[in-house]
């Protein structure tokens, strides 16, 4: 890995680089988190949400001290309560309507109004209050965060940059994603010191679209091979070859792995140009994390993960079956249904062991290298920041955690 | 050897190296910079802000969560650990705790305030003033959602003999002309073992084929139609759905699932479970009542039918599908009203009509 060192200009006095230490204790953690949530019906996730953030914060440390977490999980509590007294009238309303709209038509109509308020008005609003909350709830050295700024301002900022996303077939995406990056950074502060954001989207857009081409080939391939059976279908009078069909299956299926994969590398990538662009106060972030290694890390924790949980999967239903038959004695119902119940606990154990092991491999490696190939360098020092004076929301983000946003 | 620490005031991020020392007289911990200077906390505010791990930094604070910060080694814990009795404890946030649990009182008893009673009411209100239009497809995907969920994957099929339709018409007509309704409610039978019957929002009613082969007399069809038609006279079948639509909602809402998919189907559900009232199943018998004596059927027949269905439960042992009894608790109790408050009559039908009835589903 290329050295922090290499990146500073000699006028950029010191340099503070981010450390991921690594505490043990993450795996009883998870444990814990898993099985209470079970036991509570999913009510603790708001609890186990706030351990597994202490988590993270504490183990990144800069200049010797570690990031605090000082969010609680009733806060975050509250504010579900709250996301709830104020959709659910809105809720009960459309649910009524659509219940009651018999007509497959109308259902349609009230489906796509519903998802389209959740997707613009609720969705940006709820990103900016959670990024709200987490900042004014993490310290450092005893400083917190702070973040101002209008809820309504952000929607129109959203609101628009996702028209011009639409209207240019998603080529802008990015551009929306910077201007919103801009406005919350800007509004961002740590202590005294104001944060600011300095990108621009033209390199993000140029990115953006090396990912889109490949899948958008291949997708006209997939077309003009469809196209092309088609008109044989129409010059021969033969009837179409489903064969031609299934054909163009595999292009489309190429073009959705390589969007995915393109997708995650550049997130990784325009996490680092959003960092290397963000000022706290004098300093400026730096990072130098391998959009490629993220990619390599992702893929291969998917691949051999499928590939265990495929395997101890069959071995244990090849065990159930053979059990089941010697219990069953023949009966082919009570065979069945053992076969059924014992596919039915093993999907669950394989769902909790997987999102688990997520967590404890994958999401820690991914953390540890952000962290690790991050720092702060600029003139100046870090002992000069007063503490924030902007004010703290009470609550947190109870539409976030509706939405499920924001992996930490 | 002196422990040592680095002590943030909380105002600035300023690192002062301290040595950390407890002062006994006063109950204090001493941190005391390399000019001398020494900041005291009292032993029973300090707190630690995470659970600490050998081998790594320990961090203090005070009770007040936005205050100062101590981090030292984790020999410190030597020292502080007896030291400190509430070292674990969560900090006094009475305001907030007092906040949360009035939020969560809030939110439960306005829960249950809907659940309770601003649903039902809502219901009927709305009941009562619904679009027929609306309720005809309500009605009739109702319909098609309950022989779904009959018929395992598909639709239970419609039984259509015309000669049977013919029977039942009649029975409906008269029955609906004695309870004073305007339109006789459409009958249908459903091609499913099951011994019920069910009104439908509407003007609908189902009758199970379950129901015609268990049935001793046409008396006894007569009765549970005439109860049926007596839901329908309220408006119950309705209510209920409205009722029910709106709680899938809210328990959606709850558990996470906004966009409420399963409204629909919890509707059918209950409606198939028939989760009426006592006071909804006591008003409808007690119209099937005056219903059957104005239109002359004997009610013995639906004395005879509760009667027969009870040994028929007890003998299966409660199988898997809801029945006109398990849905109906206290069939003695009703079994004994009409034999009482009950009229003798003559049938619902003639011997021929029951026959073609009998057969509507095309086997015998």
């Amino acid at each position: 890995m290329t050295s922090v060192d290499a990146v500073v200009p000699s006028e950029e006095k010191t340099l503070f680089r981010l450390v991921f230490t690594d505490r043990p204790g993450l795996f009883t953690l998870l444990l814990k988190n898993m099985g209470l949530t079970i036991i509570t019906l999913g009510i603790y996730r708001f609890w186990a949400r706030t351990a597994l953030r202490r988590y993270w914060w504490s183990n990144v440390v800069i200049d010797g001290d570690s990031l605090e977490y000082t969010g609680t999980g009733a806060e975050l509590f509250l504010g579900f309560l709250f996301f709830l007294l104020v959709v659910s009238p809105f809720g009960l309303v459309w649910g009524l309507l659509k219940a009651f709209a018999a007509d497959p038509k109308w259902q349609a109509v009230l489906t796509l109004g519903f998802y389209v308020f959740l997707l613009f008005i609720l969705l940006p609003v709820a990103m900016f209050r959670a990024r709200r909350y987490r900042m004014s709830r993490t310290r450092w050295r005893g400083i917190r965060g702070g973040m101002t700024g209008s809820t309504l301002r952000f929607l129109a900022i959203t609101i628009g940059g996702f028209v011009a996303t639409i209207l240019s077939c998603g080529i802008l995406a990015p551009w929306m994603r910077i201007m919103q990056t801009r406005y919350i950074t800007n509004c961002s502060s740590f202590g005294d010191q104001d944060l600011n954001f300095d990108g621009k989207s033209g390199g993000l857009i140029l990115r953006w679209l090396a990912i889109l081409a490949l899948p958008a080939l291949l997708v006209v391939v997939a077309g003009l091979m469809l196209a092309a059976a088609a008109a044989k279908h129409q010059a021969s009078g033969e009837p179409v070859v489903p064969e031609a069909s299934i054909l163009a299956i595999i292009p489309i299926g190429l073009a959705v792995a390589i969007f995915a994969i393109g997708l995650i590398w550049y997130n990784v990538y325009e996490f680092r140009y959003t960092l290397n662009h963000t000022l706290i106060g004098t300093l400026r972030l730096r990072s130098l994390i391998e959009p490629f290694v993220v990619v390599g890390y992702v893929l291969g924790f998917f691949i051999v993960g499928g590939f265990a949980i495929t395997l101890f999967l069959g071995t244990v239903i090849a065990f159930v079956v053979g059990i089941a038959a010697v219990f069953a004695q023949g009966q082919k119902e009570a065979m069945g249904a053992i076969i059924v119940v014992a596919v039915l606990v093993l999907y669950l154990v394989a769902f909790i062991a997987m999102s688990i092991l997520r967590v404890l491999i994958l999401d820690k490696a991914i953390v540890k290298m952000l962290v690790d190939t991050a720092a702060l360098a600029g003139p100046g020092g870090l002992g000069e920041i007063r503490q924030s004076t902007v004010p703290m929301p009470g609550s947190g983000e109870g539409m976030a955690d509706a939405f499920d946003l924001g992996a930490f | 050897m002196a422990i040592e620490g680095k002590y943030f005031n909380g105002l600035n991020s300023a690192r002062h190296d301290v040595t950390l020392s407890v002062d006994v007289a006063s109950q204090c911990l001493v941190m005391r910079d390399a000019g001398g200077a020494a900041e005291r906390w009292p032993l029973a505010e300090i707190r630690l802000v995470e659970r600490p791990i050998s081998g790594f930094p320990v961090r203090y604070r005070r009770a007040d969560r936005d205050g100062p910060r101590l981090s030292a080694g984790d020999d410190s814990l030597f020292l502080l650990k007896p030291a400190c009795p509430n070292l674990r404890k969560t900090p006094p946030r009475e305001r907030k705790a007092a906040r949360l649990a009035f939020w969560i009182g809030a939110a439960a008893f306005g829960v249950a305030g809907l659940v309770i009673f601003s649903l039902p009411y809502f219901a009927h209100e709305l009941a009562l003033v619904f679009p027929p239009k609306l309720e005809q497809k309500i009605g009739l995907a109702t319909d098609q959602t309950i022989r779904t969920l009959l018929g395992g994957g598909h639709q239970a099929r419609l039984c259509q003999t015309a000669a049977g339709h013919d029977a039942l018409d009649r029975l409906a007509f008269r029955l609906a002309r004695a309870a004073g309704m305007e339109n006789p409610p459409h009958i249908e039978v459903v091609d499913t073992p099951v011994l019920n019957a069910l009104a439908l929002p509407g003007n609908r009613v189902l009758v199970f084929r379950g129901l015609i082969d268990k049935a001793p007399d046409s008396n006894a069809l007569a009765g549970v139609v005439a109860h049926e038609f007596g839901h329908i006279a309220y408006r119950h079948p309705l209510e209920a759905a409205i009722r029910q639509s709106g709680l899938s909602l809210l328990i959606g809402l709850l558990v996470g699932d906004v966009y409420g998919g399963s409204v629909v189907g919890g509707a059918a559900l209950v409606l198939l479970n028939s989760a009426y009232s006592r006071e909804a199943e006591e008003a409808a018998d007690r119209a099937a009542l005056t219903t059957l004596a104005t239109a002359g059927i004997d009610s013995d027949g639906m004395a005879k039918f509760f009667r027969m269905v009870a040994q028929e439960e007890r003998k299966s042992g409660g199988k898997t599908w809801p029945t006109f009894t398990m849905s109906h608790p206290d069939t003695g109790a009703r079994e004994a009203m009409f034999r009482q408050e009950g009229h003798p009559g003559g049938l619902a039908m003639p011997d021929a009509d029951w026959r073609k009835v009998k057969t509507i589903c095309g086997v015998d």
